[in-house]
């Protein structure tokens, strides 16, 4: 399980970020955005590899003593970085990378929601970080107060819209 | 040679070591050879094919040559491969049948025996033949029949392995060829054998390691024996397969303690878990670090023994590899995964022991990798090595702070016996680098000894990783630990060294919208602003603290009292003004006028209203709130206020505000929405759609460079506008969140008000908003009525009547029946007033005002040029008119200055040309109007006699007539097709009304009404078209200018392409001189169907092409009628004008499938 995911927008602010446990927030938050770092060198040392051949995952980031951060790109540049004890050693790469394409179907669930605006940040409904599915969220709402605000042209936020169908990914 | 007598105890120095080969036989022949075979002897690779699979390896061989003893054999159970001798050769020159059977063969069998009993099958005879030897002997036998013997006495089926060596000190080709076959025999011999015995060896181990389940396992001895085949591949420098079984115990290790944490322990591991009490840090110095390979080999190695001399060891194989960086790679996962098997293993370590053993790890490990590679090297691959600097660095950090070195008081005692015990576990400095300046124990005991010391070695570690975190890119990194830094500076009580530090990272965190850290930062920050005693910006940030949801309610009510107590204290102490952005205290959340259009007259009173928002975790009793205005007399009347109203303000007129710099600033917030349009753009010729897309129209807003410097800590850029116009609201109190507040003004100056600032002063301190956007403005129109004339055109001209508007707003005054206008003007100006001409009052409805316009002067206007080159640079000479107006509500009169511009620019000059001369003058037309010159001609004033002004003008050929053709798609279609019906449209238009050429015999005139014949003919000389129907026929013109007449038929395009339109020729139609011309020629006209007079509804065009008559149908019905022929007369040069000369027009294949008959015979 891993102890703090972040989806980061293509401009490096976070999407969401969300640790487990709580207390050891702002740690979490220095190491993701530091983590950006070693995102960017990877990305950018993907160069122009064709889009359908290029690798999303980007392994590990880097280690520290107590932790491990492992990087995920998308294809429009949003990053996921998930932090993980390294003390659990039974997280091998291939469930960090089941774990990334969990984390990959649920954004793209937020951003084929027609009341999430893309670049805004994203809430979860997953109210209970430490609960046994961490990280994998599974809803995404924009909460109405937050649609209210910014524009007001929007009418109110209907209750309990519909989910939209998962769109056919290739991964 | 140089074959030790004894070759135990084990080497050590494995690179040094070479396969061992043992020598029988004739020692002084082997001597003799030697030189020449350990030279030739690597000197070709050879191909190792190896087993399970293994990719086969092209190796060099080498081998170490000794006396054969017995002792040498391995006996049973001996694992040593090392000194496991991998070939035995026996070497003899015997060529005589005779010593053979006396002493030689007996030597050999002995020999055979020894190597049976060891059960050893590598081996190999070599008989060297001397030519030299043989001719002294007179018993020779031929050379074979020895080899023959032996061949048949030893190797038994295998003859291979008896060898012949020709004259071996020889330069012949002969020994050349020997030599080859020798060597070739000599190293596949040597790699069987190594396959063979390293094979057997690996099953042994493997075995081994199969059985480590079992009780009495031991992974110490286990980790000797794989060593073992590590050395010997080492030894044949295979350093990849050495690597290789180091890198399979290191697994091997790894998992048991993975599986130890699961809590399925091996007995074994226990020994491991002893307490850390030395922590000297690894030793990579030496190839083979002996004393920790004994330990290992005792059983008395500690985990960090173990991983130590393992990662020494990988390390020696990957720096022969030629990887550093690899190493250095390996090291931080190493230095980790130490630490975090010590946590699961529960080992005790005493504080400290391990950042000591981290910190000398980290340094030796960049120490031996920049011993083996230059700066270059090293330069280009700081993104392997940075990680070791800042792990040594954060660890060295963390020593500090443990030994009490990073305080102003220094180590209290405790802190010093916390010292001593760390040094002590450092044990003495090894040999290997006691006399290396900066060796690591060095800087580490150094680093620890004192205050100044410990500061000076983290800041050259610090600012080293900065550095090079920097050259690689890696600024959020480099930030990271230059807030490390600052943590440390704060500590040592230097905040002014801090602070840079702090505003860098809180600049990246601001950019990239990373709230915690900004909080957090922030926090940092404002603690250093006010150690520094920076006011104003430590209240910036309070009040942005203050403003923080991150922090607790306590936490934002401190920053927030801080604040309060800084404006409390000041107050008896007028002093300056501290400025503030309102943002981070309070937001402006919307406005509402009250009357709500904004509008308000003189005297009126206008009441705003605004929602604060407050930031703040407590309410803020506020002095005063004021809005700043500006006030601009301007032009704008109260409708471009209406109309802006309409477009800005919501019906009940309240502005609302963008929440203006969230807490969290997004940096895409920042920009403006993108603004995307459609774009079509179709084929000009068929207009099909050929290229579609997005058009971003504000690009130049979105591209623009974004301001780097948008950092919200500084306070620079908020400046306090002082104006006249204040409006003021004072003894405010802001409760958190939102807050209404109420101004009221009572309006004087009429004009535009824009509201500038808004600023909330508490004490001394100003919150400002430098800028409400979107703007707002309010109205304050004046009740006097008010007149304006202005030109209907964008200027007046001088010398052609125009027509002037005269605009009166009435405000007040009503307007009376009877009111005049009175106008007084100078006489160069002349008013064309139409008697029965009165203005018309128009009134605004929405307006609470009515104005009335009327026209005064009239005339008809000129045609304006169309003309799409830019206009003529010369600018016009003006001269203004004064008009004084009288007007109904005043007893003064308003004198109105118009302004004319000079249209004409006119030259002349005097030219000769023998003893003539020539006047030349030249009239330009400077306005944008079309002017017509006519009758121009140069009077003489003084109407001298012998003064004769012949004009040389030409009269230029008047044109009378425009013949306008179109060809138009049949209807529903957009192009014409070739086969399909397509109408003909022209248009004959007269020019001008009757002139003196007119008058000839196809003139007619009735009741002062001319009319012209003429005949038209549509001729296609180039056979695109076919003309159906009529093509010619007779008009009578209207002599009048724009008199036009219309003529309709049908052409059918005979081929696809671009064709010219068919020629339509104009004629004279001269009636035969006969009386009742007249009454034929109006039937001629009329009987055609085809033509169309002007204003003439068209037919409606028929479905489909069936309506297609002959074009003989018009001479044929000429001739009928059996009637003298008119004559027809080509109109003169320059009278017709043909505008659609050179038109084509674009046809289509038609897509109609035709059958193609083929006969085949």
């Amino acid at each position: 399980m891993a102890v703090c995911v972040a989806v980061i927008a293509k401009e490096n602010y976070p999407l969401y970020i969300r640790s487990a446990p709580t207390e050891n927030e702002l740690k979490f938050h220095y190491m993701v955005h530091t983590s950006l770092d070693v995102v960017d060198e990877k990305i950018s040392a993907m160069g122009k590899a064709l889009v359908d051949q290029r690798e999303l995952y980007l392994g590990l980031l880097y280690p520290t003593e107590d932790y491990k951060v492992y990087g995920y790109v998308t294809n429009s540049k949003v990053k996921f970085v998930m932090v993980v004890d390294s003390s659990n050693t039974a997280l091998r790469d291939n469930e960090i990378r089941s774990m990334f394409r969990k984390l990959h179907n649920s954004y793209t669930d937020v951003m084929c929601n027609p009341f999430y605006n893309p670049g805004d940040r994203i809430q979860s409904s997953g109210s209970d970080a430490a609960e046994p599915g961490f990280p994998v969220i599974t809803t995404w709402i924009p909460t109405c107060e937050k649609r209210m605000g910014g524009r007001p042209g929007h009418g109110p936020c209907p209750l309990g819209f519909p989910r939209m169908p998962r769109p056919l990914t290739a991964w | 040679m140089d074959a030790p007598e004894a070759p135990l105890p084990p080497v050590i120095y494995t690179m040094e070591n070479k396969p061992i080969v043992t020598c029988a036989g004739d020692q002084n022949l082997f001597t003799s050879i030697y030189p020449t075979l350990s030279q030739q002897l690597p000197r070709e690779p050879m191909e190792w094919r190896r087993s399970y699979g293994r990719a086969p390896k092209m190796i060099h061989l080498e081998s170490n040559f000794v006396q054969f003893k017995e002792e040498l054999l391995p006996k049973d159970g001996n694992k040593a491969l090392l000194t496991f001798p991998f070939l035995h050769i026996y070497w003899t020159e015997c060529c005589d049948t005779e010593v053979y059977k006396a002493t030689v063969k007996d030597d050999l069998t002995k020999w055979q025996n020894v190597l049976k009993a060891h059960s050893s099958v590598d081996w190999l005879i070599v008989v060297v033949e001397n030519d030299a030897k043989k001719k002294n002997k007179t018993n020779i036998l031929p050379r074979t029949s020895i080899v023959d013997k032996i061949r048949n006495d030893f190797c038994n089926k295998q003859s291979d392995r008896c060898v012949v060596l020709s004259d071996p000190l020889k330069d012949s080709s002969r020994t050349q060829e020997s030599w080859n076959a020798f060597l070739t025999k000599l190293r596949t011999s040597l790699l069987m054998s190594f396959t063979k015995n390293l094979g057997k060896f690996e099953d042994d181990m493997r075995t081994l390691r199969e059985k480590r389940t079992e009780p009495g396992w031991s992974f110490c001895d286990y980790f000797m024996v794989q060593e073992e085949l590590a050395f010997v591949f080492e030894m044949l420098q295979q350093f990849e397969d050495a690597l290789v079984q180091y890198d399979e115990l290191d697994a091997l290790f790894s998992q048991y303690v993975v599986n130890f944490g699961a809590g399925d322990g091996a007995n074994w591991l226990t020994f491991f878990c002893q307490p850390v009490k030395s922590w000297n840090g690894l030793i990579l110095r030496k190839p083979i670090d002996m004393e920790k390979r004994e330990l290992i080999q005792r059983q008395e190695a500690t985990l960090l023994d173990l991983r130590s001399y393992l990662f020494s060891r990988q390390c020696t194989l990957l720096l022969f590899l030629q990887r550093p960086w690899e190493v250095a790679q390996r090291a931080l996962e190493l230095l980790h995964g130490c630490v975090q098997e010590l946590k699961l293993l529960e080992v005790s370590v005493p504080p400290g022991a391990l950042d000591c053993w981290v910190f000398l790890s980290c340094l030796e490990v960049l120490q031996r990798i920049e011993g083996c590679c230059d700066r270059a090297q090293i330069d280009s691959n700081i993104a392997h090595t940075v990680g070791l600097w800042s792990y040594a660095t954060e660890k060295l950090k963390s020593l500090g702070y443990l030994c009490g070195l990073v305080s102003e008081k220094g180590p209290d005692s405790e802190d010093l016996n916390r010292t001593v015990d760390l040094l002590a576990g450092l044990g003495a400095e090894r040999p290997e680098t006691a006399n290396t300046a900066q060796s690591p124990y060095k800087k580490l005991k150094e680093a620890l000894s004192s205050v100044e010391a410990f500061e000076k070695h983290y800041l050259d570690l610090s600012h080293a990783a900065i550095e090079m975190h920097t050259s690689i890119g890696r600024l959020r990194s480099a930030k990271f630990v230059g807030k490390d830094l600052a943590e440390f500076y704060m500590r040592k009580k230097s905040p002014q060294k801090a602070e840079v530090y702090l505003q860098g990272a809180l600049k990246n965190y601001l950019a990239e919208g990373w709230a915690l850290p900004i909080t957090h930062t922030r926090k940092q920050l404002a603690e250093c602003q006010k150690h520094l005693g920076q006011t104003e910006n430590y209240l910036q940030t309070s009040s942005l603290l203050a403003s923080d949801h991150h922090l607790t309610e306590d936490e934002r009510k401190h920053f927030c009292r801080e604040i309060l107590s800084f404006a409390s204290r000041q107050t008896d102490s007028p002093g300056q003004k501290i400025v503030l952005p309102l943002h981070c205290f309070a937001q402006l959340r919307d406005l509402h006028f009250t009357p709500s259009n904004a509008v308000v007259h003189v005297g009126g009173v206008l009441s705003v209203e605004i929602t604060l928002c407050s930031q703040m975790p407590m309410p803020v009793q506020v002095e005063q709130v004021t809005i700043n205005v500006h006030f601009s007399i301007d032009k704008n009347n109260y409708r471009k206020t209406a109309e802006w109203l309409t477009k800005h303000k919501t019906s009940n007129g309240t502005i609302n505000f963008p929440t203006e710099t969230s807490p969290l600033p997004a940096p895409q917030n920042n920009l403006p929405a993108l603004e995307l349009y459609e774009m079509f753009e179709r084929s000009p010729s068929d207009n099909s759609l050929n290229t579609t897309g997005i058009i971003c129209k504000n690009v130049h807003m979105l591209l623009r460079r974004q301001e780097s410097s948008t950092s919200l800590e500084t306070s620079s850029g908020v400046a306090l506008e002082d104006g006249a116009h204040v409006l003021k609201c004072s003894g405010v109190t802001l409760e958190p969140g939102a807050n209404r507040i109420t101004f009221r003004t009572q309006a004087r100056e009429p004009g535009t008000y824009t509201l500038r600032q808004l600023c909330a002063s508490v004490g001394p301190v100003r919150f400002v908003l430098p800028h409400l956007y979107p703007p707002v403005q309010y109205d304050v129109y004046s009740q006097e009525p008010q007149l304006r004339v202005e030109p209907l055109a964008d200027s007046l001209l001088a010398g052609i009547p125009q027509k002037v508007k005269f605009t009166v707003t009435t405000g007040h005054y009503t307007v009376k029946n009877g009111d005049s206008l009175q106008l007084s003007n100078a006489e160069a100006m002349l008013i064309l007033c139409h008697a029965e001409n009165r203005a018309v009052i128009y009134s605004n409805t929405r307006a609470p005002v009515t104005g009335g316009e009327s026209s005064v002067l009239g005339m008809t206007e000129s045609h304006r040029k169309h003309k799409d080159t830019q206009k003529a640079g010369q600018c016009m000479a003006t001269t203004d008119h004064k008009v004084s107006i009288d007007c109904p509500w005043s007893i003064y009169s308003t004198v109105i200055a118009l302004t004319f511009s000079v249209p004409f620019r006119t030259t002349h000059s005097l030219l000769s040309a023998g003893t003539r001369k020539y006047i030349q003058v030249c009239v330009q037309n400077l306005s944008e109007l079309d002017f017509e010159l006519s009758d121009g001609h140069l009077v003489d004033p003084d109407s001298n006699a012998d003064l004769r002004l012949v004009p040389l003008n030409a009269k230029s050929p008047q044109t009378l007539y425009n013949v306008r053709a179109e060809i138009l798609p049949p209807s529903g279609t957009e192009h014409c097709r070739t086969g399909s019906l397509c109408s003909l449209e022209v248009s004959i238009t007269r020019l001008s009304d009757l002139l003196e050429v007119d008058k000839d015999e196809a003139l007619t005139e009735s009741d002062e009404y001319f009319s012209t014949k003429l005949m038209y003919e549509v001729v296609d000389n180039s056979s695109n078209w076919a003309v159906c129907g009529k093509s010619s026929g007779v008009i009578s013109m209207p002599v009048a200018a724009r008199a036009t007449h219309r003529v309709h038929m049908e052409v059918m395009p005979l081929f696809a392409g671009y064709l010219p339109l068919p020629d339509v020729r104009l004629f004279k139609y001269l009636p035969h001189h006969s009386a009742h011309s007249s009454q034929l020629d109006a039937d001629s006209w009329i009987e055609s169907d085809g033509l169309s007079v002007d204003k003439h509804v068209d037919e409606q065009p028929d479905g489909g092409g069936g309506r297609c008559r002959g074009s003989a149908h018009l001479a044929s019905g000429g001739e009928h009628r059996g009637l003298p022929m008119p004559r027809l007369q080509a109109l003169p040069p320059g009278q017709v004008f043909n505008a659609s000369v050179g038109t084509q027009v674009l046809v289509i294949p038609s897509k109609d499938d035709h059958v193609l008959e083929v006969s085949v015979t």
